[in-house]
């Protein structure tokens, strides 16, 4: 009988554990973060290595380019990453930048993850930036906009808590961070290291 | 012993179809999923910086701003943005032409793309929105508008007494904010919506919200309109 009792006992903890067992994820090892951390992690969406390239949109205008290229040097000057622009122009490749035109909407630039592999490794992702917005702001907004939307690149998104507004991933356009802070560089860190 | 047998054996049956009840569930054959979440699950990602305003300025860029309640999702766009166009019931109008009854309104996102995390529209939920006229052929002889910064200047009208402003606190409106609804709030991270059906459901919240005093800030933006 006592067997039969520690059987019994046994299956029901394999019964429990089979339950309990946590959900399986493409990245187990990679933890989000949030908005506490002053960092929060696309756990789905992020970079695979510190090197990675984009690519414009042929008929960019040299102003536009400038915001591009501005934003990304901001994130390589931490050593962190290493982004480069890639030739020649093509919509096809990972990392396209382009502009576009939208006079009803208050969105100064967007950030699009279209496809991700199973490790939450960003296989196809664009920016397109707003002209009808972006054509009447100061150059140094447009870069500061650019180097967010790498950060987006990278694998951070959005922060929303105002007690963030001073970190270069608030995601609104009053944030007072015009290059990533020692809170983004950390999550930027924090993604590639895994 | 033989009650330890029954205690024992009750246990084993209860943990054998609580364990087949959530690896069918996680292993086996789903359940049938609700299509709208299906379609929500699938959705690709936009993550978009949108202008912000300080509500001074705000009150003043607006072309009407105005309590509506969503009546039907009219149609998605795609280009040159992912949106959805609503129709909507005009309640009570703060700024702007005081004849308007009907309207469309134009929200970021659609069922292919989530913008910001933000949740659609339904039909019968409230709203005070700071609104734009759309310009374009495709919209002469409508009334369509657009969200004035988008998430952040949607007012969630809570009930009567309290609406919720979405995201990106400003400290202009902490005069007439509920400090003690907004704490709380901000750390459930659900607030619970009574639609203009008088019935209630609890929504999650993604962006950190402010809570206000719907008659107050009413009279705020009727005051600033009329400067």
């Amino acid at each position: 009988m006592k067997n039969l009792q520690l059987v019994i006992v046994l299956v029901t903890v394999i019964l429990f554990m089979a339950i309990f067992v946590p959900k399986t994820s493409a990245h187990p090892s990679c933890k989000s973060y949030g908005e506490s951390y002053g960092y929060w992690i696309d756990c789905k969406n992020h970079q695979a290595d510190k090197y990675f390239t984009y690519n414009t949109a042929k008929s960019m205008e040299t102003d536009y380019v400038v915001y591009v290229t501005m934003g990304a040097a901001r994130w390589n000057s931490t050593g962190v990453v290493s982004i480069s622009r890639i030739y020649p122009a093509s919509p096809d490749y990972n990392g396209y930048i382009h502009t576009y035109t939208d006079r009803n909407t208050d969105v100064v630039a967007a950030f699009y993850n279209y496809d991700h592999d199973s490790s939450g490794h960003l296989t196809k992702w664009s920016v397109r930036m707003n002209k009808t917005i972006m054509d009447k702001r100061s150059h140094e907004q447009n870069r500061i906009t650019m180097a967010h939307e790498f950060g987006h690149a990278i694998g951070l998104n959005d922060l929303e808590a105002s007690y963030n507004r001073n970190k270069l991933m608030y995601g609104y356009s009053n944030r007072t961070a015009s290059s990533p802070t020692s809170k983004d560089i950390e999550g930027a860190k924090q993604i590639l290291s895994h | 012993m033989k009650k330890s047998r029954v205690t024992v054996g009750a246990v084993f049956v209860v943990s054998v179809l609580l364990a087949g009840a959530f690896i069918w569930m996680y292993l086996g054959t789903e359940p049938p999923k609700i299509e709208t979440k299906t379609i929500y699950e699938d959705r690709g990602e936009i993550w978009a910086e949108v202008n912000t305003y300080p509500f001074n300025e705000a009150v003043q860029k607006a072309d009407l701003i105005a309590e509506i309640t969503i009546v039907e999702e009219l149609k998605e766009l795609d280009d040159p943005s992912p949106k959805t166009v609503f129709n909507a019931k005009v309640l009570n109008v703060l700024k702007g032409s005081k004849d308007l009854q009907d309207i469309q309104v134009m929200q970021m996102g659609n069922h292919a793309w989530a913008f910001n995390d933000n949740k659609l529209f339904e039909p019968n939920e409230s709203y005070i929105l700071f609104l734009k006229k759309a310009v374009g052929k495709e919209f002469e002889g409508t009334n369509t508008y657009w969200i004035l910064g988008e998430e952040t200047y949607t007012y969630t009208v809570l009930d009567e007494k309290m609406v919720m402003k979405n995201a990106d606190p400003l400290e202009e409106l902490q005069d007439i904010e509920n400090g003690e609804m907004t704490k709380k709030v901000n750390e459930s991270k659900k607030v619970t919506l009574q639609t203009n059906l008088k019935s209630k459901h609890e929504i999650e919240l993604s962006k950190e919200v402010q809570i206000l005093e719907k008659e107050k800030f009413i009279n705020k933006i009727k005051v600033l309109a009329n400067k």
